[in-house]
């Protein structure tokens, strides 16, 4: 690619090709996990709470910056045959570096999130990023575009933890919202109830998409 | 540039394998103290918390209390954590008040560890403190409430002449025996993993005890042969 920046995963050219600013809406029009439904293993399981899914999302981003910014800087020195095996080395330095910091620092939050820190690496989102959108970009702007995607995968983890941990526990990030003698919901904290929310928003992600969408093209 | 011959294929792979692998290396190597520390830390407050002894959020004062109440030893393959009284520790001559044992095993969906104590006198248990827990939540992960915790204490793995018999976890509300605890319900699985976890530590203590010779008549043993004669 030459100068003009090029997103491949996100088709929707004429809205990003371009400006980091246009980049910068992938985290709301092209949200990895409400449309591109990607990274939703990691989502569905380390969402039983708001402060796991907000560590969470901050792993994904600072990964996907730097896996970004590396790949990016090394684009033109990459040869093609070993290209996604260079960006898989990349990913898991930075998730091994992540994962060694919440160790010593966040020692709870590491063994809440358990193994999931590690399956980073096997992240759609930050492959997904590196080959499609890094490899053709110059570092500024896929660490942008890195930020953007990790902010977005952040934001909708935040709000199913928020859901599930409301109506599972009757809590917010810890804090009691309906009072002590709230009784658990324990299906919203199994797995069957992360699904359920991640639908509803989905769909309700949609409906709001579709409605501005529509509201844009009529005053037009 | 031509980036796809072999030659510079095989020293790009080399260059970038080797540089992740210094800077992945650099980063734990960094970190470890910090690592270490936590993990030191975590250790002491769950030992001092099993051996009923209140462990201070400073970790500078955790170490002080730490190395005042308890001794750590490995007899034969175990680590075992005595609680002993401070003023005979000044005079050199530890008086132990009770043990906390480790155990560690599979439960029923991860990796299950913790400290059990046992009282030196009478030989009863002290507590249960899980140091790794990762069971289904609000099941499996009810073991670790405070109020199942209370159901261990003053249960007696022993029988009247210090043989193990080994503790059980039954059916709620079923519990009679004195070495029976009314289990969790819904977290069937979980609890017998439990037991079993339990009775394998209680058990190699018993031997690790009983195939020390020179421990024989040591204080410890009269004390853990004497609670129960």
């Amino acid at each position: 690619m030459t100068g003009q920046e090029h997103c491949t995963i996100c088709n929707t050219s004429d809205l990003l090709a371009g400006r980091a600013g246009r980049c910068l809406k992938g985290a709301w029009n092209e949200n990895p996990i409400a449309i591109q439904v990607l990274g939703i293993c990691s989502a569905l399981a380390v969402t039983q709470s708001v402060q796991t899914a907000l560590v969470m999302g901050a792993a994904v981003t600072f990964t996907a910056v730097f896996t970004n910014l590396f790949v990016s800087l090394l684009r033109r020195h990459t040869p093609q045959s070993v290209r996604l095996i260079a960006q898989v080395l990349i990913i898991a330095t930075f998730v091994t570096i992540l994962d060694e910091f919440l160790k010593a620092f966040y020692p709870t939050m590491s063994r809440e999130l358990g193994a999931y820190v590690a399956l980073i690496i096997t992240n759609c989102i930050i492959m997904g990023r590196a080959e499609g959108f890094a490899l053709q970009n110059g570092p500024v702007l896929s660490m942008i575009d890195g930020a953007a995607n990790g902010l977005g995968y952040a934001l909708v983890l935040a709000v199913i933890g928020a859901v599930r941990e409301l109506i599972g526990g009757g809590t917010v990030a810890g804090m009691h919202v309906f009072g002590d003698g709230y009784v658990s919901n324990n299906f919203m904290l199994a797995a069957p109830g992360a699904f359920i929310v991640l639908g509803v928003l989905i769909a309700c992600y949609n409906a709001i998409r579709l409605r501005t969408a529509r509201t844009l093209g009529e005053s037009q | 540039m031509r980036t796809n011959n072999s030659l510079y294929t095989i020293c790009f792979a080399t260059i970038l394998a080797s540089l992740c692998g210094l800077l992945t290396a650099g980063a734990k190597e960094i970190l470890a103290p910090w690592q270490a520390r936590h993990v030191d830390a975590e250790r002491a407050r769950a030992v001092l918390e099993v051996l009923g002894i209140k462990a201070p959020a400073d970790t500078a004062e955790l170490a002080g209390v730490y190395n005042r109440f308890v001794i750590a030893e490995k007899i034969g393959d175990m680590h075992i954590y005595e609680r002993i009284v401070p003023h005979a520790q000044m005079q050199g001559k530890p008086q132990i008040v009770a043990w906390a044992i480790p155990f560690s095993g599979r439960g029923y969906i991860n990796k299950m560890e913790g400290l059990v104590s046992i009282d030196a006198k009478t030989s009863l248990i002290q507590d249960v403190v899980f140091t790794e827990l990762r069971e289904t939540p609000n099941y499996g992960m009810k073991i670790n409430q405070p109020e199942f915790r209370a159901r261990f204490r003053g249960k007696d793995p022993f029988d009247a002449i210090g043989r193990r018999r080994g503790i059980f976890l039954v059916k709620p509300g079923q519990a009679k025996e004195q070495n029976e605890i009314d289990a969790i319900a819904g977290a069937t699985e979980t609890s017998k993993a439990l037991q079993n976890i339990l009775n394998s530590a209680l058990d190699q203590f018993d031997k690790t005890m009983e195939a020390e010779p020179g421990r024989r008549e040591s204080p410890r043993t009269r004390a853990w042969r004497g609670g129960r004669q």
